[in-house]
């Protein structure tokens, strides 16, 4: 019964963790969306052409030369951007409350009660919050791809096909894929809850005989 | 009792599907990179010829071969077909094993004995996938970055830097947290249900 109290605590302290990482995110993201607000109100360019702009893809970073990424980057572009970040603030309450969730889950391994009321009660709450996640997850990837195929010439970063002697090689953007992994996962959470709610009716009897 | 059986037997399905299709993709990426592997074994001239490569939202296709030496290339898809064929049979025991954990659930049984040392071997897998994950994408990277020369293939004059390096990914290692815990908590209700089964 001590390891799993103890496992729950390194395992509560993880999800504490994430959580003040996600506040400090979330502070970001709304100082970005701040920003953004402010200069399109007063017509500001959102680029400044002397300066360098570093383009993540993925594992992948490629520092651009000052005034490049405005090149790049086609008329119209602005309010998708605001609506990615729009959105990432709409899927970050999701987040907080799944960490908060989970916590709720571990409190009582904690306390050395595992089978709980509150147990089963957290973890159907917790599937139905992981498929709201998935599908936030995949209209912000599509969102994303969107901007990717649509608003940003790749083609313009390397000068025509013929980038390396006589090598010719064409480069573009890869096809993103919507994982639906976490489906599963919900699905196993239901079940799970439903296991606690019968582990939950074997404690009451258990209790009652002692 | 009915719910919990049927959301079982749901489950158990989707599972079905699932192995089937981690097969399917397994084999296919398997035989790709084993028919790659074999053109460039006999034919190294394959080597001048179209190639294609992915990173992450970036593709490059060569169409006259990307100027690698013959041994990185094989190197290359070694990595490739190595972690595609591990990944596929530990992705394939994980899910074999849920269907082990579910097969209690599924009779109305959910803390039949075997059912927490089952989630443990399950965490186990999950544990491996975790490291097959990484691992599999930290030596594609340093294949890329040692072998394909891409600050010479990227940096044109728009592009004043380029860097690859592997995003740790710790999901899996997170679910392995939480099926460890899970098989604690199972052991328990094993106990429960035994108790409950001698009172009865």
């Amino acid at each position: 019964m001590n390891t799993i109290s103890r496992t729950a605590k390194t395992l509560d302290r993880i999800c504490k963790f994430i959580y003040w990482l996600m506040i400090v995110s979330m502070v970001i993201v709304l100082f970005v969306l701040a920003f953004l607000g402010i200069s399109m109100a007063v017509g500001a360019p959102l680029l400044k052409d002397n300066e360098s702009y570093l383009l993540s893809l993925g594992n992948l970073e490629l520092l651009l030369a000052p005034g490049v990424l405005s090149e790049i980057l086609s008329d119209g572009w602005q309010p998708l951007l605001l609506g990615i970040v729009i959105f990432s603030i709409v899927t970050m309450p999701v987040y907080f409350l799944m960490l908060l969730t989970i916590r709720d889950v571990l409190q009582p391994f904690i306390n050395r009660t595992p089978f709980h009321e509150t147990v089963a009660k957290d973890l159907k709450r917790l599937s139905v919050l992981v498929v709201i996640n998935t599908i936030l997850n995949a209209v912000a990837t599509g969102l994303m791809d969107h901007m990717m195929q649509n608003y940003l010439d790749l083609h313009r970063l390397f000068v025509g096909d013929q980038i390396f002697g006589d090598r010719i090689i064409t480069v573009g953007l890869a096809n993103t894929t919507i994982d639906l992994t976490p489906l599963l996962f919900a699905g196993a959470l239901y079940l799970l809850s439903k296991v606690f709610l019968y582990g939950q009716e074997l404690q009451t009897l258990s209790d009652e005989t002692l | 009792m009915k719910d919990l059986k049927r959301s079982a037997r749901t489950l158990n399905w989707i599972l079905n599907a699932c192995f089937w299709l981690l097969i399917a993709r397994g084999v296919f990426a398997a035989g790709f990179h084993i028919s790659v592997l074999f053109k460039l074994f006999t034919d190294p001239a394959a080597l001048s010829g179209k190639m294609g490569l992915t990173i992450d939202w970036l593709t490059l296709d060569a169409a006259n071969g990307f100027g690698i030496s013959q041994n990185a290339a094989v190197s290359m898809k070694l990595v490739q077909l190595v972690s595609a064929v591990i990944i596929t049979v530990i992705a394939c025991q994980c899910v074999h094993q849920l269907k082990h954990v579910l097969l209690p659930i599924e009779l109305g049984q959910p803390f039949r004995q075997g059912i927490a040392g089952n989630i443990s071997k399950l965490a186990w897998h999950c544990f491996y996938l975790g490291w097959m994950e990484n691992l599999s994408m930290l030596f594609t990277v340093i294949l890329i970055e040692n072998h394909y020369g891409l600050e010479e293939l990227l940096m044109t004059g728009p592009i004043t830097g380029v860097s690859i390096h592997p995003e740790f990914r710790p999901a899996w290692f997170f679910v392995t947290a939480v099926l460890v815990i899970l098989s604690m908590v199972f052991r328990q209700g094993e106990q429960l249900q035994t108790l409950a089964d001698e009172t009865l």
